[in-house]
């Protein structure tokens, strides 16, 4: 693959990421009866035109630290990004998915990190909260995955698999029921309360790019579990897959509530618990069987 | 036990405590006690049965040199209101009720507020109506002091009667609410341990404003239903009824159905309005998105029934300004059949997500006993197994002639209250639909009255929140004293009391849960200067770094 490929299926996530937002955004509006953006043009790039203009507005720092997080949070986002878009194309590099594993955790712990740095009530409950539903899921998700992706399970076990998968980033995507964490009629949109102007630009972009990787990993796992991921094919596939997947995301989240904080995140890790017993239970009978 | 047994056990009574009665009217017992007995009364009144509904203080100076204050009970099983009066020199104490009727606490400390009045017990509690920076010694609603008065703003006096302790704020401006107020809930891990709130931050000088020289019975009912944006009718037709009821001014039948057909439509707006915003609270934005747009046909009935999707503007003293016709009445019978059939669906699928469901059941409870000592209304008390209604308890207009259930449900938590208003959408559909079938013919309004001076009244309408209370003493032209008492005002308190213990989650929903309007219940007095109103604000947001600045 040429340099010019290679820069441009790296550049596609940054550039398609606000796009997939706007669709999901006119499908949402569509399910709930209303117009959302208008227009062709705003129809897809609507979350473009917010950034562009939450970016042009003054910018007000409540600390310099917090203004440094925010921008080390995109960072970290990004280059998983890019590490992704490189494993989509050198699927057998095991390097590549270890590089990828470890930042999508970095990634995490940023986000996780500039959700505490804020000094205010409602962000510190915000923070509390996506603390809760990261401790319940992404342990389970950054193991899942890694199996997954070295080594081959018979479908029994690839199922149990991608669907700790699935679970996983439907959660991590931060939406309904699992957007507690900003939960705006409650807290005030809590994490991202001290957030205005280019620093909230920057925030809503990282998450994005974050909800690009999950739903790209959703689609490639999803291949993986039909058996036709690692080949040139299959990545194309898998980069036509992702806004079908985040749309389907967000569809979801239309049906649901938002889960409550001593509920949620306890029936989320009651749920992991019984996908990995029930994983263990077809790793004996597997054994056994050979 | 008859009416006319009720009126002559409560005659007896009064005796008994060396008091007078001073009028009997078909729906009132006005009577005056001796103050030093009142507290005595007070209980047998509330041990009896009777609801605080609320008490107005006034300045009765220019009639008899003295301060009242009439405390207005409820006897809801029978049907009759008891108004009790006290009084006293200027300066001279009055003593309060609010250790035998909780519910007593708010509308005493108004009166001390707005009228200097000295109420024992009441002395050291901060003010609850007037802002903290309104000068001391300037009492508003006395006669002295003109309805423009506008006192200097003193920056310096905020923030002194707030606790040192710092907890999570919601308000004065909040996602949940709509209105400026302010909770301040103390919490440990993501449970509410205890709440402070302050209120009245939109005081308006309604009360006031109506014992003007501006306005008149005539032009008062347009004031009225400014007091709120989302039952406004409600005021107004509260208002036009007991000015009705204190100048025994017979209202034409058809005029009573057209008002009671619209307070219905009013109540299921509101209704739908409530559940669309308890919707979004619990993320659940589609339900919010959907009922809002079932509400739309309701609003565009209103416009074709009285001109306006809100604030109609057709309630007169004597009846009403406009009429409802054949091909109206046909296009009204149409939405309503539409609109009952698309909320019924919404509900099924409402109803079924998990979410709501769980955040719904077991949160803010407010047990029976608490409903009753606080005299809560409207849904808020239906939901805690109190059956108190005013188009039953009280029927006024059209309402004696519509059949309707009234939907009670004891387990006194947020589902509970949800539920009523569900179930109270389907019954006001078919109370709109019984009242226009059974429109009668005649004359919209009475031509002409007469309003004698000093008479008194009390009125009182069932609002989508709640009963809305009205008390008048006539004057020459205008009121004398005009008393409104809004839902909200009498559900407020109960608040502290379903918060406690409540997941942080879930203590949006419950303030939302009691429908507040705070429009409504504050009514009064200033506007706060908006640069000291932030200084307050920063400096419960960790504000030292921006007050430094």
């Amino acid at each position: 693959m040429d340099y010019t490929s290679l820069a441009l299926i790296t550049a596609i996530p940054f550039l398609v990421a606000p796009i997939y937002d706007s669709i999901e955004r006119k499908v949402k509006a569509a399910i709930q009866s209303r117009i959302g953006p208008l227009g062709l043009a705003r129809s897809f790039l609507q979350s473009w035109f917010d950034l562009i203009k939450l970016f042009s507005k003054e910018l007000v720092l409540t600390s310099y630290g917090m203004a440094l997080i925010t921008i080390l949070e995109l960072l970290f986002v990004s280059i998983t990004v890019v590490i992704l878009q490189i494993f989509l194309i050198t699927p057998q590099l095991q390097w590549v998915i270890a590089l990828l594993i470890t930042f999508l955790s970095i990634s995490s712990a940023f986000s996780l990190i500039r959700a505490i740095s804020l000094d205010n009530p409602f962000s510190s409950i915000g923070a509390f909260r996506e603390f809760y539903v990261t401790l319940a899921v992404e342990g389970f998700f950054l193991s899942s995955l890694a199996i997954m992706l070295l080594v081959e399970e018979p479908i029994i076990i690839k199922m149990l698999l991608f669907c700790i998968a699935a679970l996983s980033c439907y959660v991590l995507s931060g939406r309904t029921p699992f957007d507690i964490a900003e939960a705006e009629p409650e807290i005030a949109s809590g994490v991202y309360i001290e957030l205005s102007g280019p620093l909230l630009a920057t925030t809503s972009y990282s998450l994005h790019i974050r909800r690009y990787v999950l739903a790209e990993i959703l689609s490639y796992t999803l291949l993986k579990l039909i058996g036709i991921a690692g080949t040139g094919f299959a990545s194309l596939i898998t980069l036509l897959l992702t806004p079908i997947t985040w749309i389907v995301l967000g569809v979801v989240s239309v049906m649901l509530g938002r889960t409550r904080v001593d509920v949620g995140p306890i029936t989320l890790l009651k749920v992991m618990l019984i996908l990995v017993f029930l994983m263990f239970v077809a790793m004996i009978f597997v054994v056994r069987l050979v | 036990m008859s009416m006319k047994d009720v009126v002559k056990e409560i005659e007896g009574k009064v005796v008994e405590f060396g008091g007078v009665v001073e009028t009997i009217t078909d729906t009132a017992v006005f009577v005056e006690i001796p103050k030093e007995r009142v507290k005595e009364f007070a209980k047998w009144l509330y041990n009896a049965g009777a609801f605080l509904k609320t008490c107005a203080g006034v300045d009765e100076r220019s009639i008899n040199s003295r301060f009242a204050v009439y405390h207005i009970f409820g006897l809801d099983e029978k049907g009759i209101d008891v108004v009790l009066r006290i009084s006293s020199l200027e300066g001279e104490a009055l003593p309060s009720i609010a250790n035998e009727v909780p519910a007593a606490e708010w509308c005493e400390l108004e009166a001390r507020d707005m009228l200097g009045l000295h109420i024992l017990g009441h002395e050291s509690k901060p003010r609850l109506v007037l802002p903290q920076d309104w000068p001391n010694a300037v009492y508003p609603l006395r006669k002295d002091v003109p309805y423009d008065y506008r006192p200097p703003s003193s920056v310096e006096n905020f923030g002194k009667e707030l606790p040192s302790e710092v907890g999570l704020p919601v308000g004065p401006y909040h996602p949940i609410l709509h209105e400026p107020e302010y909770f301040e809930l103390y919490v440990e891990g993501e449970r509410v341990v205890d709440v402070f709130y302050r209120g009245f931050h939109v005081h308006r000088g309604i009360e006031k404003l109506a014992e003007s020289p501006r306005f008149t019975y005539k032009t008062i009912p347009f004031l009225a239903e400014r007091i709120c944006g989302i039952c406004g009718f409600v005021h107004s037709s509260c208002y036009v009824l007991t000015v009705e009821r204190a100048a025994k001014i017979e209202v034409p039948e058809r005029a009573q159905f057209i008002r009671s057909i619209v307070l219905e439509i009013e109540r299921i707006h509101s209704h739908l309005l409530w559940l669309g915003v308890a919707a979004h609270i619990l993320g659940y934005d589609a339900g919010f998105m959907h009922i809002w747009r079932i509400r739309e046909p309701i609003m565009v009935l209103a416009e074709l029934l009285t001109g306006s999707r809100k604030t109609y503007g057709i309630n007169i003293v004597g009846g009403v300004r406009r009429d409802i016709d054949e091909s109206k009445k046909k296009k009204a019978l149409d939405v309503l059949r539409n609109v009952r059939e698309e909320f019924k669906r919404f509900v099924e699928v409402f109803t079924s997500v998990p979410e709501i469901m769980k955040r719904a059941t077991g949160t803010g409870v407010l047990p029976k006993d608490d409903a009753r000592a606080l005299s809560v209304v409207g849904p808020t008390a239906r939901g805690s197994g109190l059956r108190r209604d005013v188009r039953k308890d009280y029927p006024y207009f059209a309402y004696r002639l519509a059949s309707f259930k009234v939907p009670v449900y004891s387990e006194g938590d947020n589902l509970a209250r949800l539920l009523v208003r569900v179930d109270e959408v389907f019954e006001s559909i078919s109370i709109v639909e019984q009242l226009l079938d059974a429109l009668p013919r005649g004359s919209i309004a009475v031509e002409s009255y007469e309003i004698p001076s000093f008479r008194k009244a009390v009125g009182a309408v069932e609002a989508p929140r709640g009963e809305d209370v009205h008390f008048i003493i006539t004057g020459h032209g205008r009121p004398y004293r005009w008393r409104v008492r809004a839902p909200t005002y009498q559900n407020i308190p109960a608040l502290k009391i379903m918060l406690r213990n409540t997941p942080l989650a879930d203590a949006f929903l419950t303030i939302a849960s009691i429908d507040p309007c705070f429009s409504c219940t504050d009514r009064a007095v200033v506007i706060r200067d908006v640069r000291s109103g932030f200084r307050r604000f920063a400096s419960l947001f960790e504000g030292r770094r921006y007050a430094n600045k």
